[in-house]
């Protein structure tokens, strides 16, 4: 056949002809989807590395938005909330999250105390994120953050008409009455102002300053002059007395994360709202602990300790004329509260009698200042120092107050000697005075009258919130005659015996990021995830593309973040999930 | 040419021989050209990868325990446990189902803490590549 054709010149038959075009045909078809499909794959590897470099640019703006994040404040399933340090503004955390299947990255502020009053935004139609709300003779006033302004409002739900006079306001976040005046937290300036006729004078007093952007304030209206503020950016509850315009810590002077002792020692993270429960049993403060995601609440805050003095007479032919309270050495009471003598922190009486004849109810109602926390000895009357304790004439005592000495942390304590060397059994055991610390039950009998000097040993006091003080109480007949006696025990801690040693516990935990609260009708209601986006943003990223599954693991101790999500891609015409991964720095 | 389609000639197996290979010609040379167009689609992915495990690298090295890294002889390489990332002196950390090699590499002693290098090796069909990344982690 090929050499017939070779021969002639005849050329292909129509057959043939068709045959080749088909062969040719063939053969072209598979060329053209041999290169479609290498077409194919070289489109594919370019947006592979369109993705890559889409990931580089994401890994670079996050790290130039997050330089300043220095802390993960809050992690959830799918989003995260980091603080920064941004200037002015200690209040700006970064929000990172899926936001309508998008990677967004916010800066946000984190408290929202709109909802006091009110539980609508809605409400103040006029006003852009409102923060905080009070009403106050009648008036409402809302706090406008982002125009650093106040506003008036006469009726709500509806619109806000003007703002008060007041120059200077830096981010007022939350308001307070106490009927009298208006009080605001002027965040971004870091006080807290009292208004004076609001609406009309407008004089202002700064009560505090050279706080840390404080948000939540309240009244506290069984307590005169109180507020409470949360200073935010120092983790901090304070009281402020608004007639002699002073601050005191309430919570957060030490570093128990457990808060559930004493207030003081108590370390919030990033308080902000606040809220108030007046009750005729005992009132609380309830504190969003936003950082730590969980509400604390203190019974009966920023009051002064008392205890009640109750005694009989033990044979009722002789009267109790007289009573006298012993302070440790070193407890100073104030004299103006107290009726001490010259001699030393000997009292005849004080406080209010309520009781008839024999019987006596006194209520101690004082602050004392406690010098002691260095003392080692012990001279009689002896009372519990950090270290030491001493047993007087037990005779005189009653039983419970008399064998129960109360020393240290519970569990801290491993032996304990009198001073000829012989070991007494101690062991801890709790009671319903467990706030005060362990009571430790002394097993050997005491004779009467015998004086023992017993020096604890292996007491870690390190961390304990300091020894304990006993105060005595005697109950004298009227020649002066020691017919009774009594002893309480307070915690120094905060070098103060009396005064605040509010107890605190935590209310809830594992909230989301729990910032205002309201105390409503016997209920507390707690506004989460209150975060506003704010025109401050300096930083607000959207990935182009949709993502899915973006989870969050905190690594190192919250020093590492670490981000996973998958990016929705278009590769060689169909959609892919490309996994993404990205790690974030965070150092304090 | 002419001729042959007023003569219905066709075309002689030479002409057919010649067709074919300047067709094959064509197509080996698109093929070529396909090949390496792949082969540097693929060098640029994995360059833009290094890239990123190396910048990862440092940004997780910048969160571990500074005495870490000053316990870090030489060369050390990151390793990945449960609640933490660790510099250890021992092992390799390999990537991308180990295409990618890891190193961490203390560079220099300054003042106050390191010169850092990240420096992530791979190879593919082009050679043996390297990239390194660097930054000064403080104390």
């Amino acid at each position: 056949m090929i050499k017939s054709k070779l021969k002639n010149t005849t050329g292909f038959s129509l057959v043939e002809l068709i045959v080749s075009v088909a062969i040719t045909g063939i053969i072209m078809v598979g060329i053209s989807a041999f290169f479609s499909s290498g077409f194919q794959q070289m489109f594919a590897a370019r947006e592979k590395n369109t993705t890559l470099l889409q990931q580089l640019v994401t890994n670079s703006i996050l790290k130039k938005a997050l330089s300043n994040a220095n802390h993960l404040s809050a992690l959830g399933g799918s989003y995260a909330v980091l603080q920064k340090e941004a200037n002015n503004h200690p209040l700006r955390f970064s929000l990172l999250k899926e936001e309508e299947e998008h990677l967004a990255l916010k800066d946000v502020l984190v408290f929202n105390g709109q909802h006091k009053s009110l539980n609508s935004q809605d409400a103040v139609k006029n006003v852009d994120q409102p923060t905080g709300i009070t009403r106050h003779k009648g008036i409402y006033y809302v706090a406008a953050p982002l125009e650093d302004a106040i506003y008036q409002c006469t009726i709500l739900p509806g619109n806000c008409s003007g703002k008060l006079d007041i120059k200077g306001l830096n981010q007022p976040m939350d308001l307070a009455s106490d009927g009298d005046f208006l009080y605001v937290t002027d965040s971004g300036n870091n006080r807290v102002l009292k208004i004076n006729k609001p609406g009309e004078e407008n004089q202002v007093t700064v009560l505090a300053e050279n706080l840390n952007f404080p948000t939540g304030i309240v009244h506290y209206p069984t307590v005169k002059s109180t507020l409470f503020v949360a200073d935010t950016g120092n983790h901090q509850i304070k009281k402020i007395n608004t007639e002699e315009k002073t601050t005191e810590v309430i919570v957060g002077m030490g570093e128990q994360s457990e808060c559930d002792q004493t207030a003081a020692f108590c370390l919030p993270h990033f308080p902000t709202g606040l809220a108030i429960e007046i009750n005729p049993n005992g009132d609380h403060l309830y504190i969003a602990d936003t950082g730590n995601h969980r509400i604390l609440k203190i019974s009966d805050p920023g009051q002064l300790d008392s205890f009640d003095i109750q005694a009989s007479s033990p044979d009722e032919n002789i009267v109790i004329q007289a009573f006298r309270v012993l302070f440790p050495k070193n407890v100073n009471a104030k004299p103006a509260d107290l009726n001490i003598s010259s001699d030393g922190n000997i009292v005849q009486t004080f406080g209010k009698k309520q009781g008839l004849n024999n019987v006596f109810t006194y209520r101690l109602e004082t602050e004392l200042t406690d010098n002691t926390q260095d003392t080692n000895s012990c001279e009689e009357p002896c009372v519990p120092s950090k270290n030491k304790i001493e047993v007087a004439t037990p005779d005189l005592f009653d039983t419970v107050t008399f064998t129960n000495l109360m020393v240290g942390e519970e569990n801290t304590i491993h032996q304990v000697n009198n001073k000829n060397g012989t070991i007494l059994n101690l062991f801890p055991v709790l009671s319903e005075h467990q706030e005060f610390g362990s009571i430790v039950k002394l097993l050997k009998t005491i004779p009467a009258g015998t004086n023992i000097d017993f020096e604890f040993t292996n007491v870690n006091t390190e961390n304990a919130s300091g020894g304990f003080n006993k105060i005595e109480i005697h109950f004298l007949d009227a020649n002066q005659k020691l017919i009774n006696a009594q002893a309480h025990y307070f915690r120094m801690g905060d070098g103060k015996i009396g005064g605040f040693e509010d107890n605190i516990e935590v209310f809830m935990s594992d909230l989301d990021f729990p910032t205002d609260l309201e105390f409503n009708n016997g209920n507390l209601s707690i506004s989460q995830q209150a975060m506003i986006s704010t025109d401050f943003n300096k930083w607000d990223y959207t990935s182009p593309n949709p993502i899915k599954n973006l989870n969050f693991e905190e690594k190192n101790n919250g020093h590492l973040l670490k981000v996973n999500f998958e990016t929705l891609e278009e590769i060689g015409g169909e959609p892919v999930y490309i996994p993404q991964l990205l790690f974030v720095s965070l150092k304090e | 040419m002419k001729n042959k389609t007023f003569q219905n000639a066709g075309f002689s197996l030479i002409e057919l021989l010649f067709a074919v290979l300047f067709l094959s010609v064509i197509v080996v040379g698109m093929i070529q050209l396909q090949t390496s167009s792949l082969r540097l689609a693929n060098t640029q992915e994995n360059r833009l990868k290094a890239a990123l495990y190396s910048d990862q690298g440092l940004e997780i090295l910048s969160a571990i325990d500074f005495e870490q890294v000053k316990n870090c002889n030489t060369i050390c390489t990151l390793s990945e446990n449960e609640n933490d990332f660790t510099l250890q002196n021992n092992g390799s950390e390999s990537l991308d189902n180990g295409l990618f090699k890891r190193e961490i590499e203390k560079t220099q002693s300054l003042e106050q803490g390191f010169l850092i290098s990240s420096i992530v090796s791979w190879e593919d069909s082009s050679g043996e590549h390297k990239t390194i990344t660097k930054r000064i982690i403080f104390e």
